[in-house]
């Protein structure tokens, strides 16, 4: 009998089917594993979705109607409602996330530093974000209140009290006004009320951003700051071209999920101006909600919240082609 | 609350919490004992909008309740969608109906109310928890400002308004809310919808005579109107003067003095009307109930509850026990009820101000959810001075219309 491959090493295809069985059986068990959670997600995420675009096809006002296709989303389309919340939305997201981020930066900064107390104050600056945002808003709402402790301030220091978050006029406008300034409608800014929101937003988001940049800044290797010391770098040369040029794809990361965050922010909104006043805090999703739960139009609140899931999809798509380029070409 | 069920269970979602749910569940209870055939069952579901909320998500799942509390524009949704059922079948009923002595004895803007002239007029909406917009007044200070009584005109309000606002500033406050435009234009004699139900008329004369009161005030710094309750915290704390609300603040208004153990003359009005020698007028606004599909059984049981609910006895004690009105005229001259008049005339003032006919709720229009939010922008535009009185009006008009034609 000549001598094979075979011949020589018979157990091989039983080695195969060995593994092949091992392979299949590990297979299985991660499935059966992940088995609940697919379910669950499927049934309160996927068939959620999938049933909210089947709702947005029909004139679903209450019940059930007709079907309209796409009808929906034209509508809204060339609503100026929707074009409306659309800006104050975009509003919403550059008076907060710009903000909050430089704040966060700088903070993680003096966070990062052997400071005594540290603890605390991490703590601090994250106590915030782990606070139920209801009840934040509530409290912030409040303060912001016309007989509330920043309208006493303003008295106290024996300026007129703003009408904060009753303040339907752009911010610009009432900034400029004083001085003779007069601007034109499209350029007098979010309303005093927006910027109200916002400061309760930037304040709720600093723990998180703050953690991440902190999280951030340990990647970063010791004997770089101990080289550009050596080298004779102040402390503001550390930062700008050693600290910053590397926490880039920390500071992408932040920017992307802050900029998701700000155009589905709702809770703050909801709670502190419920949209007003005069409509100057509506934004996309608090349109979706008072189309769906305060008038009752299901179908155009689907339709409504398809294309607010678009947008946010575009724009981070955008985020990742533009600025999460740099980001890696910089960090290197 | 924990209920034994006998004969047939049917549910009432409802929108009143603290001693009111105590009072309702009281009623409940007494209903309960007082028969076998019918078991209700109440539930509390959050403000008016989380109780809709409630009922969108049982319509879609094919489980409505019997009896809900909702407001007149969601029930023409509803009815519209095929999802309730008119009262007048059982209320006209000769043997389980309302007799004719009872009809008489209802306020007569309760029974107008609920029904809907772009369906035949059915009854749609029983009144459940009703109250009437009214002017609070703090009496020293109109009368230190050299004015013997309040203002009965418009015109007179505005008089007072500035010239109290030299000294209590801002001297007119409310929360801004359609509902206050409403009682402008029906105090002024005008209405808000076509009497066929089908257009929407925001910009009338007397729509505009209200917007420019406003805008002149907002110009002097003489009104505000800040979120929530504050408007009636300031009243409370004398920081403002003319105060616009409904009559069942009067318990509030009575509690938070009592606790804050403040003193001073306060008192309410009907508000003032556009000329001498007219006949007040306010918004009658507050919950009803509506009667979905559900089976024949359990709607003659809602029925069944609704009429005692409504009768003399019951009435007398809800409007006792809440600071709402009651909806019959023969509650008013019960023992009880005559008592509670005698030691809170105040509270007089609102059921005087029932019997003038001319009394009205606000749109009974599935779109009017949406144009009461948009003439919430409007009132607070008007304020901030962006927008113009009459512009404004225009543009709310033609929207309110769009709206309508979509809704």
């Amino acid at each position: 009998m000549a001598l094979t491959a075979s011949s020589l090493f018979p157990s091989r295809p039983v080695v195969s089917s060995v593994r092949r069985r091992k392979y299949w059986r590990t297979t299985v068990l991660a499935y059966a594993f992940l088995l609940p959670s697919i379910i669950l997600i499927a049934t309160f995420h996927l068939f959620s979705i999938a049933f909210a675009f089947y709702i947005s096809l029909f004139n679903w006002k209450v019940i059930k109607g007709a079907f309209l296709g796409f009808t929906n989303y034209q509508v809204i389309l060339g609503s100026g409602d929707f074009r409306a919340a659309l800006a104050t939305t975009a509003w919403y997201s550059l008076f907060t996330v710009i903000p909050s981020m430089a704040f966060a930066f700088f903070a993680a900064i003096l966070l990062s530093r052997p400071i005594k107390g540290l603890s605390f104050y991490r703590t601090l600056f994250f106590v915030p974000y782990v606070t139920s945002s209801v009840a934040a808003a509530a409290v912030w709402r409040t303060l912001f209140r016309t007989d509330g402790i920043f309208s006493s301030l303003w008295k106290w220091i024996g300026v007129p009290s703003p009408q904060w978050l009753n303040e339907p006029r752009g911010i610009f406008l009432l900034l400029l006004q004083p001085l003779g300034i007069h601007l034109p409608h499209w350029a007098v800014g979010p309303s005093l009320a927006m910027v109200c929101i916002a400061i309760m937003s930037i304040w709720y988001s600093q723990g998180f951003d703050v953690v991440v940049f902190l999280a951030g800044m340990t990647s970063i290797p010791k004997e770089l700051y101990e080289a550009a010391r050596l080298d004779g770098a102040s402390e503001w040369q550390v930062i700008r071209f050693l600290t910053w040029p590397l926490l880039l794809p920390t500071t992408f990361f932040i920017l992307v999920i802050s900029v998701i965050g700000s155009f589905k922010a709702f809770n703050q909104i909801y709670i502190m101006t419920n949209g007003g006043p005069a409509g100057t805090t509506t934004t996309v999703s608090l349109l979706v909600y008072n189309e769906a739960f305060r008038y009752g139009h299901l179908g155009y609140a689907s339709a409504l919240a398809f294309l607010l899931f678009g947008i946010i999809l575009g724009l981070t798509l955008v985020q990742f082609r533009v600025v999460g380029r740099s980001a890696r070409t910089i960090s290197g | 609350m924990p209920i034994t069920v006998r004969g047939t269970k049917v549910t009432l979602w409802h929108t009143q919490s603290g001693p009111n749910a105590q009072l309702l569940n009281k009623i409940v209870l007494d209903f309960n004992k007082s028969q076998s055939s019918y078991t209700i069952a109440p539930e509390y579901k959050g403000n008016y909008n989380d109780l809709y909320q409630a009922n969108l998500a049982a319509i879609n799942a094919g489980q409505p309740v019997t009896l809900s509390v909702a407001y007149e524009n969601q029930v023409a949704a509803f009815y519209s969608s095929g999802l309730v059922v008119a009262w007048d079948e059982y209320m006209n009923n000769s043997q389980i109906g309302l007799s004719a002595a009872d009809k008489a004895d209802f306020f007569p803007a309760f029974l107008e109310l609920g029904k809907f002239p772009q369906f035949g007029n059915k009854f749609l909406t029983f009144p459940f928890a009703k109250s009437l917009e009214l002017m609070w007044y703090d009496a020293d200070m109109v009368k230190q400002a050299g004015f013997d009584k309040p203002p009965a005109t418009w015109g007179d309000f505005k008089t007072q308004m500035l010239k109290i606002n030299k000294t209590v500033s801002p001297a007119w406050e409310f929360s801004a809310d359609a509902s206050r435009f409403a009682t402008w234009v029906f105090s002024r004699g005008g209405d808000l919808i076509s009497p066929d139900g089908k257009t929407l008329t925001i910009d009338t004369p007397e729509a505009e005579e209200a917007m420019a009161l406003l805008a002149e005030a907002a110009k002097a710094k003489a009104v505000r109107a800040p979120q929530g309750y504050q408007s009636e915290t300031d009243f409370e704390q004398q920081k403002t003067v003319f105060y616009q609300d409904s009559s069942a603040a009067r318990s509030y208004i009575l509690a938070d003095l009592k606790k804050a153990g403040k003193t001073f003359n306060w008192t309410a009005e009907m508000p003032p009307v556009g000329k001498t020698g007219q006949t007040p007028r306010s918004d009658l606004y507050g919950g009803n109930v509506c009667l979905f599909k559900t089976s024949a059984d359990a709607q003659r049981g809602a029925w069944a509850f609704m009429k005692y609910f409504s009768d003399t006895k019951q009435t007398a004690a809800w409007a006792l026990g809440t600071g709402y009105v009651p909806l019959r005229k023969s509650a008013t001259e019960t023992p009880a009820y005559r008592q509670f008049l005698a030691e809170n005339p105040r509270n007089s003032v609102a059921i005087d101000g029932l019997k003038y006919p001319g009394n009205t709720g606000e749109p009974k229009v599935a779109a009017w959810q949406q144009v009461r939010d948009i003439l919430q922008s409007m009132l607070q535009s008007v304020m901030a001075g962006t927008a113009q009185p009459k512009q404004a009006l225009a543009e709310v008009n033609q929207k309110a219309n769009n709206v309508m034609k979509t809704s």
